[in-house]
């Protein structure tokens, strides 16, 4: 299991105290196992996860040989996604996250994210979110909003596959249960 | 059994459809289109509706392809050939037998199909992710998308509606807002469409009582529900009033017949008019009257100042005397004595007045006390016009040169030389110590007095062919209007000419800018003018005069981000005296 981000810290200031004489980024070097929740493994090294600050603080906080890190939260096809994302952008410079008309996306993520079917795209944001990856966060927010982009209601309700305020009180009266929206 | 599809066929031969019995989820299917013509307000022609109703699960969202509507648990042999056949073709072979399977399809299975693969192509990520990340998502659109937005769903609505999404939108640069005004009584009902005045995009009377109504609603249903969404729109709505929309309010001030309105200022409410009739009158903007007239000066008004808390209303005369009022009731407080000749300007902030004179000398006063404060000496011609900002003075005169000054000290800090003939306005931006001076040598020259002495100029902008009449600067453009008729749009850094606005026919008398990119001028044309100085156009007249070109002119314009006031008439008695005023409020929706 991923730790928390608070067990994380105190793990940290506890490790860091213990391993005071190993250089700061050495673990960017080492390679990982990431373990999904259905059972499939990845290997990827700490420059291609230090964009996920969950991955990175779970790397920082291994001691060597120890090199698993459980990702219960993500499925393994989505993992690969993920890490399609991380490899691609491992050698980028830091990050300034910006929203709105501002942020530009570069060409090939704007391809990826735009060829991506929905459930993937949605899967990929919930796992981004997991996982906090900044960047791939904002791309994939400006692309979900670019979908949206200039379209009237009706449109919206297609694309997005939404019921009508009507359509869903006609479903509750004819479906027991909660409803999902 | 007849075959449902106008298909040709061949004698004798059925087509397996016609061998299976009815699937009954088809019938359904059927049914709940017509249902769905009916009933639904805001749903649309479209069948995909109907096949979320039917099919068995149609809130869920996870997507088996394994799944089908009639799956069991034996596999059909006729079907595992099929698929066996089809596994064998290449991709592109498979593209064409999918289409081929579609064109032999039926409409319901076709329908069933899509059941199965729309729900790749759909997600309502906004309702099913959490509200952060839907809030990030709805932070990258504009206003017009995310009212679409709203109207999707209530989820939506409600999602769309977050303070954060509205507060994190481009600013138009209307904000700050006054509450949305009345502008209904006095002047405004008459209007100030009158004979010989044209107000080309005013509304008509009918139009104008329907408006007035409307804007007794001053805080409609979206404001309820979110306050930023209703600010932001309100700006959006006031941007459009002033650039595009027809004027639904307008009013005629009367007053100063026969004289000249030489200075007009705006506080708050309060309009107020100096003028050579040796008066000056104070206006309520909302209720559309007059509410004091200001005697006491022997001789005409020639500048005047409101002060900040607006309390107090100051003016300088050619009778060598500055007067205080106390604004609310007119009373006249103190004279103050000092100068040997006409008071020509004048500027203030908070209680501490700067005068300039035709006497060649400066003075500061306090307004409370009335008690005068210091003498800036040092020009050796008229004082023509000054700039304030609680410390420092910048002055500027016929001398041909601009002084720096500190007001308490009464030092003279710097002497600004470069013009060749008389400066007549200047700017003065405090925070960046820069300022700019209009000539009648036809130049303008932008100062930044925190470099060394003798350094200071750092642009010199020529291409006027006149006196320079007003100016106005926000970062690095600055807006100039001139006497040759044409408004230039310049960088003072790159001191470069941007845009020329040519429209006016004659000398341009005073320039307003507000929102972003749009400026008023007035002229001796008699007209009143709109530009866009982004893209550098002119967007439309929002007055002219029948008599302009003939006497009636337009001397000077006062606005606040809504409403715009224009002094206006004639020195040949072809058009009378008075202000006119447009409105372009809006209230929140």
């Amino acid at each position: 299991m991923v730790r928390t981000e608070k067990s994380n810290k105190k793990a940290k200031t506890q490790k860091v105290k213990l391993v005071q004489n190993v250089p700061v980024n050495e673990h960017l070097n080492r390679t990982y196992i990431l373990i999904c929740n259905d059972g499939q493994q990845f290997e990827a090294d700490g420059h291609t996860i230090r964009h996920s600050k969950v991955l990175g603080l779970a790397a920082k906080n291994l001691e060597p040989p120890e090199n698993t890190i459980q990702v219960e939260k993500v499925k393994g096809d989505t993992m690969k996604l993920v890490l399609e994302w991380c490899v691609n952008h491992k050698d980028d410079g830091p990050y300034v996250s910006k929203v709105g008309p501002g942020l530009r996306l570069p060409h090939w993520d704007f391809r990826w994210l735009k060829e991506m079917n929905n459930q993937d795209l949605f899967d990929l944001i919930t796992a981004t979110n997991d996982l906090q990856i900044k960047q791939l966060m904002d791309y994939s927010c400006k692309t979900v909003a670019n979908m949206a982009k200039g379209k009237n209601p009706e449109q919206l309700r297609q694309i997005f596959g939404i019921l009508t305020d009507e359509e869903e009180a006609e479903l509750a009266l004819n479906e027991p249960g909660p409803s999902n929206a | 059994m007849w075959p449902r599809n106008d298909v040709q066929m061949d004698e004798g031969s059925m087509t397996p459809e016609d061998q299976e019995p009815e699937p009954a989820i088809d019938q359904d299917m059927e049914f709940d289109v017509n249902l769905e013509e009916n009933s639904y307000s805001n749903g649309s022609g479209s069948s995909y509706n109907a096949d979320k109703l039917s099919s068995s699960s149609p809130l869920q969202h996870k997507l088996d392809l394994s799944a089908s509507p009639t799956q069991n648990n034996e596999a059909n042999p006729r079907v595992e050939h099929l698929v066996a056949l089809f596994k064998d073709l290449t991709v592109a072979e498979q593209m064409e037998a999918f289409a081929r399977l579609v064109q032999e399809s039926n409409m319901s299975n076709i329908r069933q199909m899509r059941a199965i693969i729309e729900p790749h192509f759909q997600k309502d990520f906004l309702s099913c992710l959490p509200v952060e990340i839907g809030i990030k998502i709805l932070q990258n659109l504009n206003s017009t998308d995310l009212m679409k937005v709203a109207q999707v769903s209530k989820n939506w609505k409600m999602l769309s509606e977050v303070e954060k999404v509205w507060k994190s939108l481009e600013d138009r640069g209307f904000k700050n807002l006054l509450e949305p005004s009345d502008r209904t009584r006095g002047a405004w009902e008459a209007t100030a469409v009158i004979p010989g005045v044209n107000i080309p995009d005013h509304v008509n009377q009918c139009e104008i009582n329907i408006h007035r109504l409307v804007k007794l609603l001053k805080y409609g249903p979206i404001y309820e529900r979110s306050a930023d969404k209703s600010r932001y729109l309100r700006g959006e709505k006031i941007e459009k009033n002033w650039h595009s929309r027809p004027i639904m309010g307008s009013a005629i001030l009367r007053g100063h017949e026969e004289h000249v309105i030489t200075c007009m200022q705006i506080h708050n409410d309060l309009l107020v008019t100096g003028s050579d009739d040796n008066t000056l009158k104070v206006w309520s903007i909302d209720d559309g009257e007059v509410k004091h007239t200001l005697n006491g000066h022997s001789g005409g008004v020639w500048t005047s100042q409101i002060s900040q808390c607006g309390r107090y209303i100051v003016s300088g005369s050619t009778d060598r005397t500055v007067k205080v009022w106390r604004a609310e009731d007119g009373f006249l407080l103190h004279t103050l004595q000092g100068h040997t000749s006409t008071v020509r300007c004048m500027a203030m902030a908070n209680t501490t007045l700067v005068t300039g004179s035709r006497d060649c000398t400066l003075r500061v006063w306090d307004i409370e006390t009335g008690l005068h404060v210091r003498t800036l000496q040092g020009h050796q011609a008229a004082v023509r016009c000054v700039q304030f900002d609680g410390n420092i003075v910048v002055s500027g005169g016929y001398d041909f040169t601009v002084k720096i000054w500190d007001a308490f000290s009464g030092k003279c800090l710097r002497t600004l030389i470069g013009h060749s003939n008389r400066v007549y306005s200047l700017l003065y931006e405090s925070e960046r110590s820069i300022v700019c001076s209009g000539s009648l040598d036809t130049s303008i020259r932008v100062w930044d007095f925190s470099r060394p002495e003798g350094q200071e100029l750092i642009a010199f902008l020529s291409g006027h062919t006149s006196l320079t009449s007003g100016m106005q600067l926000r970062g690095n453009i600055l807006v100039s209007c001139n006497a040759d008729s044409h408004v230039r749009v310049w960088d003072i850094y790159e001191g470069t000419c941007i845009h020329i606005l040519s429209g006016h026919r004659s000398a341009i008398t005073s320039l307003q800018w507000f929102g972003r990119g749009l400026v008023a001028t007035s002229s001796d044309d008699g007209s009143v003018k709109l530009w866009d100085i982004e893209r550098g156009v002119l967007i439309r007249d929002l007055v002219s005069l029948n008599s302009g070109g003939n006497g009636g002119c337009i001397w000077r314009l006062c606005s606040t981000q809504t409403m715009l006031a224009c002094a206006i008439g004639s020195r040949n008695n072809t058009e009378e005296t008075k202000v006119i005023l447009l409105d372009f409020d809006a209230n929140h929706p």
